[in-house]
């Protein structure tokens, strides 16, 4: 569990990466995260948690094919790797067994 | 996404930005990301926020990921660790060099501070005071160029304006004053201030005891220092204080509050506050009268809103009309509301304290910089010299794996040692230096009594800011060794590169300026000392009695003491005490001051007679027949022949018996114009003033004496003065002052320059080891060899003598002038001497310094070759 450490921001970033498989850059990425999450974060933030994922092994990346889009600079496309899947599904299910153990009488509070 | 449009691009400079910071293998994504982005924004907003967008995604880019070199250090705590144990070890391997720069840059940084202090006191002058709308009031007279400004306020002016106009919420008058407070048999010379009630509701005073709803007749407030003064540790509220004022008692009064801590930077500096309706009421005056009394009375309002000054200031001209006509001497042209935080420059305006004056910051501050450049280039070049000795040291580590960004790290973390220990030395030296440049003006402001955070965050920010200047010179030096050229003793020496002959011509020739102004300013308090003002100031003790009665009492006491040389008395005193008297010559009528005087008092005040003689003991046809003119005045009326002739005297005919020669009224501020007086005599019961002429015993000594023979005599306190002090000796201390920080800079900047041509010879020196071996051995003698080492100290130190010579005229100069009207003329003679005397110290210091190794056997500076 300990080897598959992620920060809340970081656990966003490789949802999103996975959801928009092949279509996963930077910017792409900055946009779905404004859209889902109604805040807005600044590209350079996205960059930097991008290659951390992959230096930790979470995301692995590509360039693109260049196109007229951006001038003709190619994109890094970003997917999800088998370390970064074990590590979003164990986030997943210790939340959920956290959920479950919370007693209904937590959550009444006119009684 | 749409293709690109061409038309849109982002700033170009941004974009080069990014390619010179950016990796290769990461420009291209990156970049496209940025353009792509930027596309957006412009189709979202305005170009300008595009650009703005674009510029400040480009700076936020350059990080680790995206930078060409990764800067990332180790930081471990092991290395810090280190650093600090290398740091340790080289202070402690050359005590001598690093204490002497420690104790050059404590001075140099604790001026600085000292004038980030003077800043703070300005910036935060009278910041106590929070209330809005605050003004004071000044009264326009016509003075020599336009209008004077004058803090001289009808005591009627406060009521008829808080009546008269509803803007006015609050207006209040101040008057500070030397009052006596008894205390058992003893009497405490105090600041008690007189205030309207409601000043206590404008100046929004905070109180640590009391309340400060009932401001009464009898009730005074005292601040916590002078509290803890009288009363120690004991709440004085309820107290009862006995308070003397000119000399008289008035009703007691009752402690009502305590203030807390007020600070000394603001415009009123008092130890208590009393109600100014005991002034009124114990002196007889009406608040409804217009004419001007004998006190100066402040006077500020709180207007409602700040837009209302200028019609308030409009309104109060209508006050102009009965003020005038109640004093047709002391005409107002026109009253001005000035902003309680504006800024006061004109001379004619003296409250208690005032916020100091622009110039005397920028000669402070220029000087403070000056010091400080010599400081920072010293510890710099002594550095590079140390460094010259370590060379296999880095080359060795450098072998074994430093970086050369190691090495410049530990090279600051050096300096930076260096310079926490001169700091903390500064910081000690702070308030000393403080005390001694406010004494100046009679204040007291200490580091503590500004707002801590600037000053922490200014102390820290300015030592990094001095630690990365002077760190840099050093680590750039040693950093960009390389092993290889090191270890193989190839290392080439160069010689001076023009920064360091700059440098030092800078750092001497201030050095000599210095020595020369600290010089020319002790001197000039001597020149003043020797000034002759027409009398005899010296050693004269001013006493204030009621009347003859109390003058023949004190004089049995004191004629046979000692100190006493000689005692006599008079209604005036020469030089701030006389009364205007109308006179009439041949229908020719004025107003000139006229000074009542006993007996033969001009005499001994060591005044000269032009012709006729002076008053005599006793002599009751003086008194109402006689006068004394000064010459100046029988020059004007009667053409220089003014012996015997008659005049009339506020309605009395007088003859004149004696002329006396011109003396000086003023201080040396100003060229020195004789004005009209003349002299009557009065009775020896008249006498208000005695007079104690010593043998010139210290004067606390005499006036402790002196005090004990009052006390025994009279129940009140004793009102006295030198009249020394009077006439000018605030502009001898001043110019003692001076003399003495001027000598204190001298020194430290001559050790500074000392050091710093020892590290430049023995950097010299080292760097030239092999050709002065070569040249050794291929046969030059050792007078060859001096003279080409010397060579560039001989141009350093020349250059530094003419230029020093001539700061160390035209400085002192100007500063004396904008000072002074009269001040010593600056020697050449004397400055070709100093100067030549530090030169010829500092050629002596480079011998001693390269004799050893000009000395030493050619082949042992050749071996490792």
């Amino acid at each position: 569990m300990g080897n598959y450490k992620l920060g809340s921001l970081e656990e966003l970033v490789v949802l999103i990466v996975a959801m928009r498989y092949d279509s996963a850059y930077s910017v792409g990425i900055a946009e779905e995260y404004e859209k889902q999450t109604g805040k807005s974060i600044n590209i350079s933030a996205i960059h930097t948690v991008l290659y951390r994922l992959e230096e930790k092994g979470f995301l692995e990346s590509k360039l693109g094919e260049a196109s007229g889009q951006r001038g003709g600079k190619r994109k890094r496309l970003f997917y999800i790797t088998p370390v970064g899947k074990k590590a979003i599904d164990e986030q997943q299910t210790l939340r959920e067994q956290l959920r479950k153990q919370i007693p209904e009488i937590a959550f009444q509070w006119n009684s | 996404m749409e293709q690109l449009n061409p038309n849109l691009q982002p700033p170009k400079w941004a974009q080069r930005l990014l390619k010179w910071y950016c990796r290769e293998d990461r420009f291209e994504e990156l970049s496209g990301d940025l353009e792509e982005l930027y596309q957006i924004r412009c189709e979202q907003g305005s170009r300008l926020k595009a650009n703005f967008s674009y510029c400040w995604n480009v700076l936020r880019c350059c990080k680790s990921y995206a930078r060409k070199t990764d800067y990332k250090m180790d930081t471990s705590g092991a290395l810090i660790k280190s650093f600090f144990k290398l740091s340790l070890r080289h202070i402690a391997k050359n005590k001598g060099y690093i204490g002497l720069n420690v104790f050059g840059l404590g001075f140099a940084l604790a001026f600085c501070i000292v004038t980030y202090m003077i800043y703070g006191y300005n910036r935060e002058f009278d910041s106590v005071f929070t209330n809005d709308n605050i003004y004071r009031v000044h009264a326009m007279r016509p003075g020599v160029e336009g209008l004077d400004r004058w803090e001289l306020s009808p005591l009627a002016l406060e009521r008829e304006m808080v009546n008269d106009h509803s803007g006015v919420k609050h207006a209040v008058s101040y008057l500070a004053a030397n009052i006596s407070i008894g205390k058992g048999k003893y009497f405490i010379p105090s600041a008690l201030s007189f205030a309207s009630p409601d000043f206590l509701k404008v100046f929004d005073l905070p109180l640590k005891y009391g309340s400060k709803e009932n401001f009464n007749q009898h009730g005074i407030y005292l601040t916590e220092a002078y509290a803890t003064k009288l009363f120690g540790d004991d709440i004085p509220i309820g107290k009862r204080l006995s308070v003397y004022y000119y000399g008289r008692k008035f009703p007691d009064v009752e402690v009502l509050g305590v203030f807390e801590r007020i600070p000394n930077n603001s415009s009123f500096a008092f130890e208590g506050l009393l109600n100014i309706e005991s002034l009124l009421t114990y002196f007889d005056l009406d608040r409804s009268d217009w004419e001007s009394v004998d006190f100066q009375f402040g006077q500020y309002v709180q207007l409602n809103s700040a837009t209302q000054k200028e019609e308030v200031e409009t309104f109060m001209q209508q006050y102009l009309e009965p003020y005038n006509a109640a004093n047709p001497n002391k005409r107002i042209e026109k009253f001005e509301l000035t902003a309680l935080h504006d800024l006061i420059t004109e001379t004619t305006i003296s409250y208690t304290n005032m916020p100091v004056e622009e110039n005397e910051f920028l000669i402070f501050a220029v000087m403070a910089i000056l010091i400080l450049i010599v400081a920072s280039f010293n510890l710099a070049n002594t550095n590079v010299a140390l460094i010259s000795s370590r060379v296999k040291e880095i080359g060795v580590r450098k072998t074994i794996g430093s970086s050369s960004r190691m090495i410049f790290v530990q090279f600051i973390f050096e300096t930076l040692m260096v310079m926490i220990l001169a700091f903390a030395f500064s910081l000690s030296l702070t308030n000393i230096i403080s005390e001694e440049i406010l004494s100046m003006r009679n204040q007291k402001f200490l580091l503590t009594d500004l707002d801590m955070t600037g000053v922490l965050s200014f102390v820290v920010l300015f030592m990094l800011f001095i630690t990365m200047i002077t760190g840099l010179i050093p680590a750039l030096y040693a950093h960009k060794f390389k092993p290889v050229t090191i270890l193989n003793h190839r290392l080439t020496a160069k010689g001076f590169g023009l920064t360091h002959y700059v440098m030092a011509i800078f750092q001497y020739s201030l050095s000599i300026a210095i020595l020369l102004s600290g010089l020319i300013f002790m001197q000039n308090a001597d020149f003043l000392k020797a000034q002759d003002y027409g009398y005899d100031t010296e050693n004269l003790m001013i006493i204030r009695v009621k009347d003859g009665n109390e003058y023949a009492q004190l004089k049995t006491a004191l004629d046979d003491k000692v100190y006493a040389k000689e005692t006599f008395g008079s209604y005036h005193y020469l030089v701030g005490y006389s009364h205007d008297a109308q006179i009439k010559v041949d229908e020719l009528a004025t107003e000139v001051s006229n000074y009542k005087v006993a007996g033969p008092f001009l005499d001994k005040m060591g005044v000269t007679f032009a012709e006729g003689r002076d008053f005599r003991d006793g002599s009751a046809k003086d008194i109402t027949d006689h006068l004394i003119v000064n010459q100046y005045f029988a020059d004007q009326y009667f053409q220089g022949d003014a012996l015997n002739k008659k005049m009339s005297v506020d309605g009395e005919d007088k003859t004149i018996i004696g002329v006396i020669n011109n003396f000086r009224d003023d201080e040396l501020y100003s060229d020195y114009v004789p004005t009209l007086l003349i002299f009557t005599a009065v009775s020896d019961l008249d006498r208000d003033h005695f007079f104690l002429r010593t043998n010139g015993e210290p004067h606390q000594e005499v006036y402790a004496a002196v005090e004990e023979v009052w006390a025994e005599l009279f129940e009140r306190p004793m009102v006295y003065h030198w009249q020394h002090d009077y006439a000018y000796s605030s502009m001898i201390e001043s110019s003692e002052q001076m003399g003495k920080i001027f000598m204190w800079l001298s020194i430290i900047a001559f050790v500074l320059s000392i050091v710093s041509i020892m590290a430049m010879a023995a950097l010299h020196v080292n760097r030239k080891t092999k050709e002065i071996c070569i040249r050794k051995v291929l046969g030059a003698n050792t007078s060859q060899i001096l003279s080409f080492v010397n060579r560039p100290f001989m141009k350093i130190l020349s250059a530094s003598f003419v230029l020093g010579i001539l700061m160390g005229y035209f400085l002192p100069d100007a500063i004396l002038s904008t000072i002074y009207y009269q001040y010593i003329e600056v020697s050449w003679l004397q400055s070709t001497w100093i100067g030549l005397g530090v030169v010829s110290f500092a050629l002596f210091v480079v011998y001693i310094t390269v004799m050893r190794p000009v000395r030493a056997n050619p082949s042992d500076g050749l071996r490792t070759e």
